[in-house]
């Protein structure tokens, strides 16, 4: 709100006299967290569902006047937690070699990340996921996202699938670890000022 | 996070920024911009807005040793933006990986069209906002010197508003001093020293101000005065703003301390004396440049 008050003094000084309407690009951000906890023994197999209104909801939430233009993914991290899972096991896995896939809403699936090895010697940890996300999977990605944004969602899709795949190291080491992915969406608006 | 609408109508005793509306939500400009980038984003904003305030200070250098010397006017100002200032040279922040070094990212007067970054190896894109696509500043101030005393004169300036709604009290202040040598000097022309001060003031948002030191000289023939001046410009802006991360909601308090680039200041101008009212137009050469012109009425000011 603040801002918005400076941002439109400093505009109300810079613009008034130009009296032109302008196109502005504004790009607002969310951060869409998804979890899931492995608590397995051996390579693991597990699924996060995005649901579609949860995007569209945050959408709203950035409530800023204009179309879409564009969505944009700007970073994907990766937060570990060991040992999340009261009760179970400890975990015994040194280490997990990972594949997050993203299917498509054309059925299709698509690499999102590939062969993330993860070290398992930290209670917590944060991973920049740059280096191992695949361009094609990042693309379908935004292009889910961008249907949502412009509500061209095809029918029948009310989630966005991701699926999970992991090795353990040692082999059939028991895994008790949370991951917690976060996407920062990035979302282009065009508007007049 | 509430849609904000805020309709501003800033019409300032004496300093013409003209009645308008906007209503539009354009918090997310500068949000990514709380720290170095948001320094050089707003940076321009600083250089043009000093280099109006320390415009038009003066209209000739003629300062009586001892007698009744008066101009009330109204001082209108023009900062040109000149193309180097709409673009800079960014980083990107945050998330995004690895840090990308940008050139031609616009400012605050750059192109609205943001730049784009996209790393290759991964598609992951980093977006610069653009800017309002602004090719020059204005200001207006009212204006009174007033003198002379041992050949000194002051000069000041003054505007504000009571609290606006959504932006608070918006106030400029200015005092002058200024002293002739020519009164010591037998010269061809009028020659004086002269020191201003300007403070600037829009609720919690912006906090500036400007000091000028100028030697000033000038040379009338009927109705015309030929002017100059060459000056070295100090000030400072103080920016503040609170961000709230619209999905996060958290709270970050931005803060940019600027400092004008402008130092030295060549002032070319001419004044037309019509009677007790004066016109005068000058150009001031520095590192972001600024035409002004007065309309005024003076006595015993010629």
């Amino acid at each position: 709100m603040n801002k918005v008050k400076f941002l439109l003094f400093v505009t109300s000084i810079a613009v008034l006299m130009s009296c032109d309407i302008k196109d502005v690009k504004l790009y607002p951000s969310f951060t869409h967290n998804a979890e899931v906890i492995v608590n397995h023994e051996g390579n693991y197999i597990e699924f996060i569902d995005i649901q579609v209104s949860e995007i569209k909801d945050a959408m709203a939430g950035l409530d800023t006047e204009g179309g879409i233009t564009d969505v944009m993914i700007e970073g994907i991290i990766l937060d570990v937690t060991k040992n999340a899972a009261i009760g179970s096991p400890d975990n015994s896995a040194s280490s997990i070699t990972s594949n997050i896939v993203l299917t498509g809403w054309d059925g299709v699936e698509y690499i999102l990340i590939e062969n993330l090895s993860i070290n398992l010697d930290q209670d917590t940890q944060e991973i920049n996921l740059q280096s191992s996300l695949r361009k094609a999977g990042i693309k379908q990605f935004r292009d889910i996202l961008f249907a949502i944004a412009q509500n061209s969602i095809p029918s029948g899709k009310e989630k966005v699938g991701i699926r999970l795949t992991g090795t353990p190291t040692p082999a059939n080491a028991y895994i008790n670890a949370k991951l917690e992915i976060r996407i920062k969406v990035v979302v282009e608006y065009s508007t007049e000022l | 996070m509430k849609k904000l609408k805020l309709l501003i109508a800033v019409c300032l005793i004496g300093m013409i920024v003209p009645t308008a509306s906007i209503s539009q939500n354009i918090e997310e400009l500068l949000s990514k911009y709380t720290s170095e980038n948001g320094e050089k984003y707003m940076q321009p904003f600083a250089d043009a807005f000093s280099a109006n305030l320390n415009s038009g200070l003066f209209h000739n250098a003629k300062l009586k040793k001892m007698g009744f010397q008066i101009y009330l006017g109204l001082e209108t100002q023009l900062a040109v933006i000149p193309s180097k200032q709409k673009t800079m040279t960014a980083t990107t922040e945050g998330d995004f990986f690895p840090k990308t070094t940008v050139p031609g990212v616009p400012t605050v007067f750059g192109s609205t069209n943001g730049k784009k970054v996209e790393d290759e190896q991964s598609g992951l894109v980093y977006a610069f906002p653009g800017g309002l696509d602004i090719g020059y500043l204005p200001m207006a101030t009212p204006q009174l010197t007033i003198g002379s005393v041992y050949g000194t004169n002051l000069t000041f300036r003054y505007a504000g508003t009571n609290k606006l709604e959504d932006v608070g009290k918006i106030s400029l202040f200015g005092w002058g001093i200024r002293h002739s040598i020519d009164q010591y000097l037998p010269l061809p022309v009028n020659l004086a020293i002269g020191y201003y001060n300007q403070n600037f003031k829009v609720g919690q948002y912006i906090d500036a101000s400007s000091s000028l030191i100028s030697l000033q000289t000038s040379y009338s023939i009927p109705i015309v005065t030929f002017y100059g001046g060459l000056g070295y410009e100090m000030g400072k802006m103080n920016l503040k703003y609170e961000y709230e991360d619209p999905s996060s909601h958290e709270k970050t308090n931005v803060n940019f301390d600027l400092t004008p680039s402008n130092s030295l200041k060549l002032t070319l101008g001419f004044g037309l004396n019509l009677g007790p009212v004066n016109l005068h137009a000058e150009y001031n050469i520095a590192k972001q440049s600024a035409i002004s012109a007065g309309l005024g009425i003076g006595f015993g000011d010629k």
